[in-house]
């Protein structure tokens, strides 16, 4: 298992050249100038003058793979130059970002594993009963509503009229709980599905059948054999989702004027703010690689049956 | 399209649910509203009447005004008119494309699959969400410009699962037999593998299209997808947000409006899958 973490580690580099090295390309080759926007950014006349400056300033004087190698060095160091919209560096800007997006998105896994355990378990005991039918109708109305829909309907319940809970900023645990829940709502239907499913898998299997003619309580049956093994899938893609969930950040953010990723990364496409871009681009490949590694190491120590590096 | 036509005609022993039924008389309400909106609408979507803003539901204006005085029952209509026509457009060519893709690097195979299924492989492990956002940054939010970046991350899930159930068919005798009887290349991809690609494609069609009605609404609603003034719903949600305190009632109509929209879709996509599923 060591070898294949070490493996897996090791394959990081590549992937992430390869994702540099493509928005690197894009973003120079496009028709949309860096000087333009540094322009108009810091209310700077179109002159020649001024065009050599700025040129000179961003490095874009240089070679184009010149250019590449030097954003390169300085990415090995966190550092991915200056923001052209603010006076703050990236990293700067990042930084804060990413650590309020994490706590988010590690407060939306109480939610999941929270709610899951809960709609999943009245669910799956008894299919077609009451909790089912109500865990359904549940699952269909998580689907089809739009977060941004549900954020500023539970604003507007919970904020405006009962005024129980801070609408936006993030001072206290209560500020959490309403974007959260948001986020989490999709994960939610998703993991319950899964339960769902595997529960009406698990039953059918032959070891159920085994343990009923041995004259096992069908509770015992339920709790030892049935819950155990349809909640292993879920278990094995929590450890994914906690990076769909840093990605998936950006419109609860928006509505709950959050001051995480999803934000800043925003308000940087519409201002073609492409150092921040670039940056934001490479610390979500970094996450999705991370996140797909730990989830193999944890699905491998909770299943035994798994192992790591063996080929199929 | 024979293979459709059967399923079809199969699925009509088993009853459907109400739920099912309901979902399509009030799809195909909304549906025709939106497409003759213009018999429908007594006022102009876009223009601005400031004496009668922020006007209750009544007779003149069934959903009330917004702060600009315009009609919320006209605008939303007009809205559904380009949320539905979007989405529709960009999943349906993201089908077409995806399929073709998916089936001719299979049939090709080598090394042009190898690639493909790389490429595939590699953008599939980030949410869609992340990659249409990555693209429109760019491109530059524009209206076109959330089209092709829709399309750019759409058609790689069908790509795969077109890709998947052609090198399946590809095993299959009666194509084998195909090309030893020395059937030609279009022939055998067009007639002996197409249609039992295109059935599966048409039912993760069905399940797909309301979350792209879903993802573009989110983007206009952060900005970066249909531009304004063209009237959408994702539009319309992010231009009332800012009254929901106060005027709650503008906000409401277009989140209802897409949420009834989206769900209808849903639970139809549901229904023709689990269809597609038990006959297999």
């Amino acid at each position: 298992m060591k070898k294949y973490i070490i493996k897996q580690l090791i394959m990081i580099i590549p992937t992430l050249l390869i994702v540099t090295l493509i928005s690197f390309l894009l973003i120079r080759l496009l028709p949309s100038d860096a000087v333009d926007t540094f322009l108009t950014a810091h209310h700077l006349k179109r002159t020649d003058d001024n065009i050599a400056l700025v040129k000179n300033q961003l490095g874009l004087d240089k070679p184009l793979p010149l250019q590449y190698l030097i954003w390169l060095k300085n990415a090995l160091v966190f550092d991915f130059g200056k923001s052209y919209t603010s006076t703050q560096t990236v990293s700067e800007m990042i930084g804060p970002a990413f650590i309020s997006t994490l706590q988010l998105a590690l407060f939306s896994m109480i939610w999941i594993v929270g709610l899951t355990l809960l709609l999943g378990l009245l669910s799956a005991k008894k299919p077609g009963s009451a909790g089912d039918h109500f865990v359904r109708f549940f699952s269909m109305f998580g689907t089809a509503v739009p977060s941004f829909v549900l954020g500023y309907f539970l604003i507007r319940i919970f904020a405006v009229q009962l005024k129980i809970l801070p609408v936006s900023g993030k001072s206290s645990l209560l500020n959490f709980l309403m974007p959260s829940f948001c986020l989490a709502l999709l994960h939610v239907v998703y993991f319950i599905k899964m339960i769902r499913n595997g529960m009406i898998e698990q039953r059918q299997s032959p070891y159920v059948l085994y343990a009923k003619v041995r004259g096992v309580p069908e509770k015992r049956i339920f709790n030892t054999h049935v819950l155990k093994n349809s909640l292993l899938p879920v278990v094995n893609t929590l450890g994914i989702s906690i990076g769909r969930l840093i990605a998936g950040t950006v419109i609860v953010e928006n509505v709950f004027a959050w001051p995480g990723l999803g934000r800043l990364i925003t308000r940087a496409i519409l201002s073609r703010d492409y150092p921040v871009i670039q940056g934001y681009i490479l610390l979500i490949a970094l996450v999705f690689c991370l996140t797909n590694i730990l989830s193999d190491i944890f699905s491998a120590i909770i299943d035994p049956r798994i192992r790591l590096g063996e080929k199929k | 399209m024979r293979l459709i036509k059967n399923k079809i005609k199969r699925k009509k022993d088993g009853r459907m649910p109400v739920s099912v039924k309901i979902s399509i008389i009030v799809l195909a309400v909304i549906i025709t509203a939106s497409l003759i909106s213009p018999l429908i609408a007594r006022h102009d979507p876009t223009k601005v009447d400031l004496l009668n803003k922020f006007q209750p539901c009544c007779g003149e204006y069934w959903f009330g005004t917004d702060d600009y005085g315009r009609c919320t029952f006209c605008k939303v209509l007009y809205a559904i008119r380009t949320s539905l026509g979007i989405a529709l457009l960009t999943e349906g060519l993201s089908v077409v494309i995806g399929t073709l893709i998916g089936i001719f690097s299979a049939y090709i195979g080598g090394k042009v699959d190898y690639v493909i299924n790389l490429i595939c492989e590699a953008l599939l492990s980030f949410p869609s969400l992340i990659l249409t956002m990555v693209i429109v940054a760019f491109l530059g939010a524009s209206t076109q410009n959330i089209i092709i970046a829709m399309l750019m991350s759409n058609w790689i899930w069908y790509a795969r699962i077109a890709r998947g159930m052609a090198l399946s068919l590809k095993e299959r005798k009666y194509v084998q037999a195909a090309e030893i009887s020395g059937g030609k290349a279009h022939t055998i991809v067009f007639r002996h593998i197409t249609p039992g690609v295109v059935t599966q494609m048409i039912a993760q069609f069905t399940l797909a299209i309301g979350n792209t009605i879903l993802g573009l609404a989110g983007f206009s609603f952060l900005g970066i997808g249909v531009q304004r003034p063209i009237p959408e719903l994702g539009v319309m949600i992010s231009d009332a947000c800012g009254l929901i305190s106060t005027n709650f009632m503008v906000f409401f109509w277009p989140s209802i409006v897409l949420f009834i929209i989206v769900l209808g879709f849903n639970i139809i996509g549901d229904y023709i899958n689990s269809f597609f599923q038990k006959t297999e």
